[in-house]
């Protein structure tokens, strides 16, 4: 190919003064300054163009990466075809495809670490979350229960009260952890059970009339005990605070308030595989306690008959909506049973368990929250709503 | 309705310099609609890689636009790459996003954790305070360093623009006269923005050769009290409008409360109501007209009493009219395609200054040397990150 001559302006970097010029583009762009000796070679790999540049680029101002400040305007709608089939790197599409390699190489990353994380089910919120001193834990766990409990008394019958804490301190004696749990009945006739963050666990008065024996609790709580232990709760709290910040961030490109703890953990539910872990753990109580995990399984298998046919005022529909007692759940806990077994409570201790609840006052009864003395808790605040209490996680 | 004719205010430019050098003038090449392409590009590449192009997409707008400007036939070129506004939004992130996180949503609940539910509110209270005003504090800097960080990356015939003094001086300016001005109920408005218009383009160079502005608040307060008594003028129309439109009304309710029955009040009627919202529209365009009359003036002054290495004067001849369509133009243009013909309204801004832009005196281009300033690197993320671009 024949090398091209251009009129060109050229300016030395130095002061603002424009010189006019020829430039010859060949293995280099040669640049001869007019009333200037000496011709200025610049290699095309260093150079760079102003603007991305097409064929049809009416005029081209450039510049070289090895002679700072200095500036070449060719104003010749025929150059910008002659340059590009000399240094490719200065067009359009060229320019366009290196630019996209951060985003596109982030993007990719991204997306290889979330598929990972999928395909391993690791769970980074779960390592933060145990990184969460126990003393905070405790504190959002008490917001959460604020929430959960409103309006609804706790169920301190003192021969009940007993009976339940000596069932809890035995399960976690059987748990083998250092870690000391909080079991409290909660006035609520919804059939429930939840831990919530800081090892606290909750169990309803209706979820105490319907079981037929104190085994059936013993499994439940051991169950809610292995969401404990494997920070579940936490967890969730992690999560879900974690995507509305980011959320947040992705919508307004600016941080307002985060929501409070409590209204977070409202939309919590466990995954299957964290049910799964926590029934793992809670047969693994049940043994170490040597209480028959069969009456977990009849519990269960009853649960899931009745959601088959909800009757009338039925509040099991409700419970256990998202990860219900599958036949398969009750099948492994009866396939545990494989141990000798002692009565999880004396017949005495489960009466009075069943009547934990006998001295509270009815719902309708209970002090407007607003009567409750101050807490030592901030009260979150809690849209106002007649809807049946949000579903805690089961 | 037409722009009210007022006297024209003594802001007469001061005597043009003597001719030296160059004569220079500033032109226009090419059609803001050629980036709307570029614009739908930029939309699609950023969304496919999760937002990070927007950085280089961004650059690569700024580069068409700078090159549509010419001086004296040579074009303006845009040096700064999408890496560094990328790196500059990734260091502002974590220097200022997520501490102002924390600050906000976990100090409150990390205070009472701390020190108790009667202490813990109060020091978290203090704390959020005294952040406020220092991210206040941060808003004249960011300023300041967004428009160093241009200027050194805005090359004309190779030489570079700089602004050479401290954003925490300028920072400090921006903020106390921002509290002295809401105490002032605004009227410090046009000696503040002088103020800080004298400071930031006597910072500014060109090559080694730097920028004067000999501008007094004097002269824009006439406009200022215009603008003033446009608004009380648009608050009177739409009042008083709502008055008139409501009258046989409140005349009946006046008689009834005179006769001692309650009042029946009747729904507006659609006509009624359509008149009320036609007098808010009436009113928000004076308003608007008024302000744009305001801003066109101070932007004319700013312009006029701005000077460059002692030979070279500027003359702005922006309109209230014209301003106003530009204004609301291009706001319709982002609004309607969701942002994606934003560069075309940014190019049509530039266009607006530079078409109506003029050079007195000259340039004696080859006095002007290099800049040896070094240019900053982060201005622009902090800008980007409190909204106070004057141009993206």
């Amino acid at each position: 190919m024949s090398n091209q001559t251009f009129a060109a302006r050229w300016t030395d970097g130095k002061t603002a003064t424009t010189h006019q010029a020829t430039v010859t583009l060949g293995r280099a762009v040669e640049i001869h300054p007019q009333n200037l000796g000496e011709p200025v070679l610049w290699s095309l790999h260093r150079t760079m163009a102003s603007v991305p540049l097409w064929r049809s680029s009416a005029d081209v101002l450039m510049r070289s990466l090895d002679h700072p400040g200095q500036s070449l305007f060719v104003d010749d709608p025929n150059f910008a075809a002659a340059l590009l089939s000399l240094a490719p790197h200065l067009g359009a599409g060229s320019k366009r495809l290196r630019d996209l390699k951060p985003g596109l190489s982030v993007t990719a990353a991204i997306a290889a670490i979330a598929g990972s994380v999928y395909a391993l089910d690791l769970s980074p919120a779960t390592y933060i979350a145990g990184l969460i001193p126990k003393d905070a834990r405790v504190l959002a766990g008490q917001q959460v229960l604020q929430i959960f409990t409103q309006g609804q008394g706790y169920c301190e019958a003192p021969e009940g009260y007993a009976a339940l804490q000596n069932l809890a301190l035995k399960l976690q004696a059987a748990a083998g952890t250092d870690t000391e749990f909080t079991v409290s009945a909660v006035n609520w006739d919804m059939v429930n059970a939840f831990a919530v963050p800081g090892e606290q666990i909750i169990v309803t008065r209706g979820l105490i009339e319907k079981a037929q024996s104190a085994e059936e609790v013993a499994g439940v709580i051991g169950h809610e005990m292995g969401h404990g232990i494997a920070l579940h709760p936490e967890a969730g709290l992690v999560r879900s605070i974690g995507i509305a910040a980011a959320a947040e961030l992705v919508f307004t490109g600016s941080s307002g308030t985060i929501g409070t703890l409590g209204q977070q953990m409202l939309q919590l539910n466990y995954s299957r595989s964290a049910e799964r872990e926590a029934d793992d753990h809670g047969l693994r109580i049940l043994k170490e306690a040597k209480i028959s995990p069969v009456p977990l399984a009849e519990f269960f298998d009853r649960l899931a008959k009745e959601m088959g046919e909800p009757e009338e005022g039925s509040t099991v529909g409700e419970m256990f909506s998202t990860h219900p007692p599958s036949p398969e759940r009750a099948a492994t806990a009866k396939a545990a049973a494989t141990y000798a077994t002692e009565p999880a409570m004396s017949a005495e201790d489960w009466a009075a368990l069943k009547a934990i609840c006998a001295q509270q006052p009815v719902i309708e009864d209970a002090p407007p929250v607003e009567d409750l003395p101050p807490s030592d808790v901030p009260q979150p605040e809690f849209p106002e709503s007649d809807q049946q209490p949000p579903l805690p996680p089961t | 309705m037409s722009v009210p004719s007022v006297s024209e205010t003594p802001a007469v430019a001061p005597e043009p310099p003597a001719p030296v050098g160059e004569p220079v003038s500033v032109t226009w090449h090419g059609s803001p609609w050629s980036l709307a392409g570029l614009g739908l590009l930029n939309t699609l590449l950023t969304i496919l890689t999760l937002g990070i192009y927007s950085f280089w997409g961004r650059t690569e707008v700024r580069r068409r636009i700078w090159s549509m400007v010419r001086m004296n036939g040579e074009p303006f070129a845009y040096t700064g790459s999408g890496k560094e506004l990328f790196l500059g939004y990734i260091i502002v992130f974590f220097m200022i996003t997520v501490p102002t996180i924390l600050a906000f949503a976990v100090v409150p609940y990390a205070a009472v954790y701390l020190f108790g539910p009667i202490a813990g509110p109060i020091i978290g209270i203090f704390f959020i305070l005294a952040y406020t005003v220092f991210l206040y504090l941060l808003i004249g800097t960011a300023v300041y360093r967004a428009m160093r960080f241009r200027l050194t990356r805005t090359q004309w015939r190779g030489i570079r623009g700089a602004v050479v003094g401290s954003h925490w001086a300028y920072g400090w300016h921006y903020f106390w006269t921002l509290i002295a001005n809401s105490f002032a109920m605004g009227w410090m408005t046009p000696w503040r923005s002088n103020l800080l218009h004298r400071q930031l383009t006597n910072d500014m160079r060109f090559g080694e050769t730097s920028f004067k502005y000999k501008g007094k608040a004097g002269p824009l307060y006439p406009p200022f009290v215009m603008a003033w008594i446009g608004g009380l003028a648009a608050l009177a129309i739409v009042i008083g409008g709502t008055f008139l439109i409501t009258w046989s009304r409140i005349q009946q309710t006046i008689e009834s409360a005179g006769s001692g029955e309650p009042p029946v009040p009747e729904p507006l009627s659609w006509t009624e109501l359509g008149s009320i919202y036609g007098l808010y529209a009436v009113g928000g365009l004076v308003i608007l007209l008024f302000g744009a009359y305001y801003f066109a003036k101070t932007l004319n002054f700013f312009t006029n009493f701005t000077s460059y290495g002692g030979t070279a004067g500027f003359k702005l001849n922006a309109s209230a009219g014209s301003l106003l369509w530009l204004t609301i133009s291009n706001l319709l243009l982002s609004i309607f395609t969701l942002g994606i013909l934003g560069p075309v309204a940014l190019a049509r801004r530039m266009r607006y200054v530079v078409d109506r832009l003029e050079v007195t005196g000259g340039v004696d281009f080859p006095a002007i040397q290099q800049s040896s300033a070094a240019g900053g690197t982060r201005g622009e993320g902090l800008a980007t990150a409190f909204d106070v671009d004057a141009f993206s």
